[in-house]
């Protein structure tokens, strides 16, 4: 069953925020600079806000009004910084939740300590665990207690690279496998489009964008300084050449692997928009894997560079050359009205197949 | 030997009846924001810096059988609350509300209400949490705040002296027992006296800082 969360919140500090997240388009991600607002948002939805703020705020979810305390709210908030009783192992830090908690745990204790790692940590103490370890512990324990929509602050930033991309595709197969709903705040906008199907972009206490990301993608890179890169969801073998995602994730391209109940195999890859190379031959360059592409749009940045917007596989992916490599793929284009298509950037419409070439390593 | 027994039940007793008193205040005064916070602060904390013979002044006018609390007290048991050990009591509970209260008001602040949140927002009832998780989790503040009343109040002098007198299995504590014994010039009665004094006030201290958090584990 898909879950509805409807809120209007009231804050201290800003004229309040009004949202509608459905659940069904996957994981959400919030993305905003330092101080925009972010955490106070999850705290007002878990119910942790000011309780003048609580009381002039009205959260539904799946159409009943939220009236009780924090405890029958769905969401729980993870913060950053956890807090773990000190003088209690692992072990029983989470079990004391896990025998509490007003909801039945939808995740077994085994696969719990199981995907998130923590056989070796059971028998420690709080002081003995790293910030990291903290923060897997505290991910398990929102795992355990048994609420449907898991809102994360920050909630691996303490881990380091390899282990963070782990717990964010555990998020994906958590999602798929439990039905359990991840909100994941970060100052990392790959990190979110790694992992969420929406994005809710904050400022300044305000929402500025929200929407699935191949919609809102585009926009919010153009106000963040990450840099263009392109999100795609991969079939290895369908309609490309591709070989060297699978297991290989690098800082050219980041792969995952997509959890999917039907048992076909997809990849889920971000690709920087200047390690993607474009020609109008399929091999033509040394990389290995080749994506054929249609050219939507080419958009001149201030730098003499130009992004070029590709379509592939009714997906996005952007391509950012220098002027004179895309002048000299010679492209055929015709001159149309503008207004006829919304894909055609100075009124032209290319023509000419291209490949997209990119290296997995 | 008679003294030691109403020390000791008046002790245990103020301790307990603060205990009940002070937790419950303590949670609604950590959480508090309004503008009568510090006044309410003044109230609580005032026993601390006030001179026991002006709180002992003053609660005697009060425990006077014509005074409106003293009378009610009357009406209700028939009995006198000045010069009785359930004056004394009253006076002990006044007298020690700040060393209870204090701490319990700190930890929370500081603490429980972090805990009282994140357990909560796990999914664990309002009072479940705060019974069972959160009070555990601030058992440091608890024990000292009982450690501390229970000190301060065996060693109380003026205040009961003023309301209580000097009424032997009543309300003659031992630290009136051995001002009557120095006046006597009973040094040796006097050197057991202060001794017992001396060695429950140091054991209590010992107890507050062995059974501090980090010498024990506790298993909820």
């Amino acid at each position: 069953m898909s879950l509805v969360i409807e809120a209007r919140i009231q804050t201290n500090h800003s004229e309040g925020y009004s949202l509608t997240w459905d659940f069904k388009e996957g994981n959400i991600g919030v993305y905003g600079p330092t101080g925009a607002g972010k955490s106070t948002l999850l705290k007002h939805l878990a119910g942790l806000g000011h309780p003048r703020a609580e009381r002039n705020s009205r959260i539904t979810v799946n159409g009943k009004l939220l009236t009780t305390g924090p405890s029958h709210n769905p969401c729980v908030y993870v913060s950053q910084h956890p807090s773990l009783v000190p003088s209690l192992t692992v072990t029983q830090n989470l079990q004391m939740v896990r025998r509490h908690s007003l909801w039945s745990s939808r995740i077994a204790w085994d696969d719990v300590i199981q995907l998130c790692k923590l056989a070796p940590l059971l028998g420690k103490t709080p002081a003995m665990l790293s910030g990291g370890e903290l923060q897997l512990v505290s991910f398990a324990r929102a795992l355990l207690s048994g609420k449907p929509v898991i809102l994360l602050d920050e909630p691996f930033s303490a881990l380091d690279f390899a282990s963070r991309q782990y717990c964010l595709r555990l998020l994906m197969l958590l999602c798929a496998k439990y039905a359990i709903h991840f909100v994941l705040v970060s100052h990392n906008l790959q990190d979110i489009t790694l992992c969420c199907g929406q994005i809710l972009a904050i400022e300044d206490q305000h929402i500025v964008q929200f929407g699935i990301i191949e919609k809102v993608l585009h926009d919010i890179q153009q106000q963040s300084a990450e840099g263009y890169f392109s999100r795609l969801v991969l079939k290895p073998g369908a309609k490309a050449h591709l070989w060297h995602l699978e297991g290989h994730p690098s800082t050219l391209i980041q792969a995952h692997t997509l959890p999917s109940t039907e048992g076909e195999t997809a990849l889920i890859a971000l690709l920087q928009a200047y390690n993607v190379t474009v020609h109008t031959e399929p091999h033509r360059a040394l990389f290995t894997n080749v994506l054929s592409c249609k050219l939507l749009r080419v958009h001149h940045e201030a730098d003499s560079t130009v992004t070029l917007h590709l379509l592939h596989s009714k997906q996005r992916l952007l391509a950012q050359m220098s002027l004179a490599e895309f002048q000299a793929l010679n492209l055929q284009s015709t001159t149309i009205n503008q207004a006829t298509s919304d894909t055609i950037a100075g009124g032209k419409r290319y023509d000419t197949p291209l490949y997209a070439h990119f290296a997995s390593l | 030997m008679l003294a030691l027994t109403v020390s000791m039940s008046l002790a245990t007793l103020t301790v307990l009846i603060l205990l009940v008193i002070c937790i419950p205040t303590a949670w609604w005064l950590a959480h508090y924001q309004g503008k009568a916070k510090p006044f309410w602060q003044t109230l609580i904390t005032l026993p601390l810096v006030l001179p026991p013979t002006v709180l002992g002044f003053y609660l005697l006018l009060a425990f006077a059988p014509n005074a409106p609390l003293g009378q009610l007290w009357q009406s209700l048991t028939g009995t006198n609350l000045a010069f009785s050990f359930s004056g004394i009591l009253l006076g002990s509970l006044i007298y020690s509300l700040p060393f209870v209260m204090q701490p319990l008001i700190n930890e929370f602040q500081q603490v429980g209400k972090t805990y009282q949140q994140l357990f909560e927002t796990l999914g664990v009832p309002r009072w479940r949490a705060f019974f069972l998780l959160v009070l555990p989790v601030c058992r440091g503040s608890l024990i000292t705040a009982s450690t501390l009343g229970f000190a301060h109040t065996l060693g109380e002098f003026g205040l009961i002296l003023l309301i209580g007198g000097n009424i032997p299995g009543e309300t003659r504590v031992l630290s009136v027992e051995l001002y009557n014994q120095i006046m006597l010039l009973d040094y040796a009665s006097a050197h057991q006296s202060a001794l017992l004094l001396l060695g429950f006030s140091a054991i209590s201290l010992l107890l507050l800082y062995w059974l501090s958090p980090k010498h024990q584990i506790l298993k909820i």
